[in-house]
Order: structure tokens, then sequence, then C-alpha cells
């Protein structure tokens, strides 16, 4: 059936703006102790609270002996399920091999101990080096499937624009495509449920291995706490269909006409998207653009000294020629978050009257640049670093902002109540480190009854 | 990395350096140089 009407594909995900860490290979440098390097992020024990005399002893652990364990233990199953079972983040006034040795099931630590008589590695490390992987396995498996899904997406949405039919070469893509998102979603189900469940201190020996035996839908099921995840089963029986019915993949099972391909491609996209926010993948941009005034101010002033510090490396020159100008004050430069191009809406740092530098203004708008991608750095580190989980996170941030319930929950792709009760669960577990971001943490005044016309859900 | 204390995850080398310089004392330029000479 031919159709040459042009197709206007509009997508939930977008490519742009979502970060993307995929698992990289690990070096161990020696910088004042070790530090494990993944792709351009890196992780360093660091002291607990105030007690910065604690660096003197505590670097016992070799740089040798991290490299070692690191390249020993990747195969290794016992290892692998220390990894499974261990969180994805601790909470910021413990030590973490005494939290780890807390938190994870015995079961796990038996297995480290007799780890650690058939290696030459110490149980502290074992339990170091397996929260490492589990940390850069957590921000880096499902970024490795997204960006597949990201690539397939745009290959599909291609090919559906630039032909008038459904030939087969469309169906295989198709089929590629409904194979990724599924498989992106069910990543990002267990992941998120397994944090939930890490964080929400379920009663289980063994936390992996449950959530790994659940059925898909029952995973999805938790996750939405009993709301509507039927349209994200359909992804899932969708591409059951077609993996197992060869003769429906051929005709895509029934769907006949570019357009209603590109609504089912749509929609699913959309259902990706929603989990992508609910494991708190893409919570930057929206941070960045509707954050809070102090949450701002702390992220854009670390973000512009972070990108000065690479400058007086990488651009001395360009640099001095910055400081140089009497119209800049470069540690004050600010923007303003709400609009696109950082660039053009400069608010702090610049006057522009009487400015007329071309070369200048293009180094200048260079800088800014770079400041605006260490902005989202910094609000990941800050996500990744809080007591809350990210998208918590997130939820406070915006809380603070003064918005609407409403409209918090049409920027995350969750409901009203949810903001509601996570505003509770946030004056619950935020810690100082928060409070410090934010000031002062949401507040609620009024209690919200339903309308007579609303049902409570 | 060491047996005590708590790991921190850092998004780029500008913000690893600068806490390694805050804690430590060892200035900027020595570490990126140490950073620039180690890495692969």
């Amino acid at each position: 059936m031919g159709d040459s009407t042009d197709l206007d594909l509009s997508f939930a995900i977008d490519a742009e703006t979502v970060s993307l860490s995929p698992i990289g290979e690990y070096q161990v440098l020696d910088l004042e102790g070790p530090v494990v390097i993944v792709g351009d992020a890196s992780y360093r024990v660091v002291p607990v609270g105030e007690e910065s005399d604690l660096s003197e002893d505590v670097r016992e652990l070799s740089v040798d002996e991290i490299r070692a364990a690191l390249s020993e233990l990747a195969d290794n199953d016992d290892f692998q399920s220390i990894v499974d079972n261990c969180p994805t983040n601790t909470p910021l006034v413990y030590d973490d091999i005494d939290y780890l040795t807390r938190h994870l099931p015995t079961a796990s630590l038996q297995k480290c101990g007799e780890l650690s008589e058939s290696t030459p590695f110490e149980k502290e490390l074992l339990l170091q080096v397996a929260y490492v992987e589990r940390q850069n396995s957590l921000v880096g498996h499902s970024d490795n499937v997204l960006e597949y899904y990201l690539e397939q997406r745009a290959e599909i949405a291609e090919k559906l624009r630039s032909t008038d039919e459904i030939d087969s070469d469309v169906e295989r893509s198709f089929f590629s495509y409904l194979l990724l998102a599924s498989a992106l979603i069910e990543e990002l189900t267990t992941e998120t449920v397994l944090n939930e469940l890490f964080r929400e201190e379920g009663r289980l020996d063994s936390i992996t291995e449950h959530v790994r035996s659940m059925g898909h839908a029952k995973r999805l099921e938790k996750l939405c706490g009993g709301g509507d995840h039927g349209s994200l089963v359909e992804v899932k029986k969708r591409r059951n269909n077609l993996v197992h019915d060869a003769q429906k993949r051929a005709g895509l099972d029934e769907l006949e006409s570019r357009r209603e391909v590109a609504q089912i491609l749509e929609k699913t996209d959309r259902c990706a998207s929603v989990l992508l926010t609910i494991s708190g993948k893409n919570i930057e941009s929206v941070i960045a653009k509707r954050g809070c005034d102090p949450y701002i101010e702390h992220a854009q002033s670390e973000a512009v000294a972070d990108t000065i510090t690479t400058w007086e490396q990488e651009y001395p020159e360009r640099l001095s020629r910055l400081h140089d100008c009497e119209q800049a004050a470069l540690e004050k430069i600010r923007w303003d978050t709400e609009e696109s191009d950082p660039g053009n809406n400069i608010t702090e740092g610049f006057t522009f009257e009487g400015f007329d530098n071309e070369v200048l203004y293009e180094i200048l708008m260079e800088f800014v640049g770079d400041a605006s991608k260490a902005f989202l750095d910094r609000i990941d580190a800050d996500a990744n670093e809080s007591n809350l989980d990210r998208f918590d996170f997130a939820v406070m941030v915006l809380l603070c902002a003064g918005h609407s319930y409403g409209d918090i929950a049409r920027w995350l792709d969750t409901d009203e109540k949810y903001v509601q009760r996570k505003e509770n669960v946030i004056a619950w577990r935020a810690s100082e480190f928060e409070k410090g971001l934010v000031e002062e943490i949401p507040r609620p005044e009024d209690p919200t009854w339903p309308s007579d016309t609303e049902s409570d859900d | 990395m060491s047996a005590k204390g708590q790991l921190r995850r850092f998004e780029n080398r500008a913000q690893l350096l600068r806490h390694i310089s805050e804690e430590t004392g060892t200035d900027i330029d020595t570490l990126w140089d140490e950073y620039e000479a180690q890495v692969e």
C-alpha cells in the first residue's frame, strides 16, 4: 500500500539531551592515592564527613592491588554475585565498608571471605572493587542499550520518511528497533526495581535473585505501583509476537501503513521514556531548566569553576584573554537555564554594553558552552551523591522551586499523587547534603484531599 | 580507593582534580600533569 505523505515523527526521548555513559574499560591511576577511571568518569574514596585526618591511614590499598583485582576478578562468578547484591549508593554519613558489611546478604559476605582466601585480595578490597563495578554497571549497562536504541530509532525513522511503502527493509529495521526497545525497557525496569528494593530495605535474603525470578510483567507492576502499565506490557507482547511468529514478522503483525508503524514507534518511545525518567537517567535537563534558585546557583558556580580549571590547562591563552577583558568577571558568569542557548542568555558576569569584539565574543561563547556541559555534569554528580535516589532528587529540586504538583508530574512522567507522596519521603530522608544544596527542603503546608469529582486511585 | 571512606563518583576530570586538590593541598597543575602522564 503506497503512501507518499510526509511523516512528522515526534519522539519523547531527546537524543540531544540524554546523557550517555556506556560501560568503559577501567584504568587505575595514582593521584595522591588510587583513582579508578572509567570513560570520562572517575571513582575515588574520600574520607567520611569532616574527618579529613583519616586520609593519612586510609590509603593503604595500593594502586597495583586494585589493578590486579579489577583484571583478575572480571570473569569470576562469585565476585559477580557480590556485585549483583551491592547497592547502587550508600548513605553519605557511613563508611562504605561498614555499610556494605551490614547491607549484603550473609551468603555474599561468605563468598567474599572465601574469595579473599583463594586470591591475594583482602575482603575490604573485594567489597570496594565490587562496589565500583556495581556503580559502573548501574550507570553504564542500560546506557549501552540506550545508545543502540537511539541509533536504531534514527535508522527506522529515516527509512519510514524516505519510503512510500512498508518493504522488507523497513520490516527488518522496525523489528530490530522493537527488540532494542523491549531490551531497554526490561533493563531499566529490572534496575529500577532492584534499586527500589535495596533502598526500601526489602527484607529479602537475596534481592537480585528475587527480582530476576519475577516475570517482566510482575516487575512492571511492582514498579508502577499497580497503576497503568498496560502499554509497557504491550511492547513486550508485540516483541514476542514478532520474535516467535515469522509470518507476523514479515507483515509486521498487520501494521499496514507507514503512519501505523510511525504511531507504534512513537508510542514505544514514550514507554521507554517513562522508564528512563523513573530510573532518573535523564533528570539532568529537567533540573537544569526548572530547578530552584539556590541549587542552580550552586551548580552553575561549580560548573564555572570546573570550566576555568579545564581551560587553565587546555586553553590558557584564550582564558587569559577573557580574564583580561574588563567587561568580564569570569567566576561570576551565570546564564538563564530556561533558554536552550546559554550563550545568548548570559545574565551575570559579563557586560555587553559597548562590547563589539567579535573574536572575544566567540571565545566567550565557547566558554559558556563548556560551562553549560559542566553544569549538567555537576547535576549528575550531585544526583549520584545524594542520599535520595536520582528521581527523588529531581522531585526535591523541583518542589523547592515552588512548581505545582501537576507541573512536576508532567515533567517527570508521573502523577500528582506520586509527587505528593514523594514530598513526604523527602522530608524523612533528605540529609544535610541535600539541605545544603537547596537551603530548605519542601514543606507541605496544606492537606490535599481528593476533590468530589476525582476518584482516589 | 582505600579500605575506609566513602566512594565518590566524579563526572569529569576537573571535578576530580579540584576535589583532590582541596583534600590534599596538591596544586591542580601538578595533578593535571600527573593525570596526563598516567592515563593511556
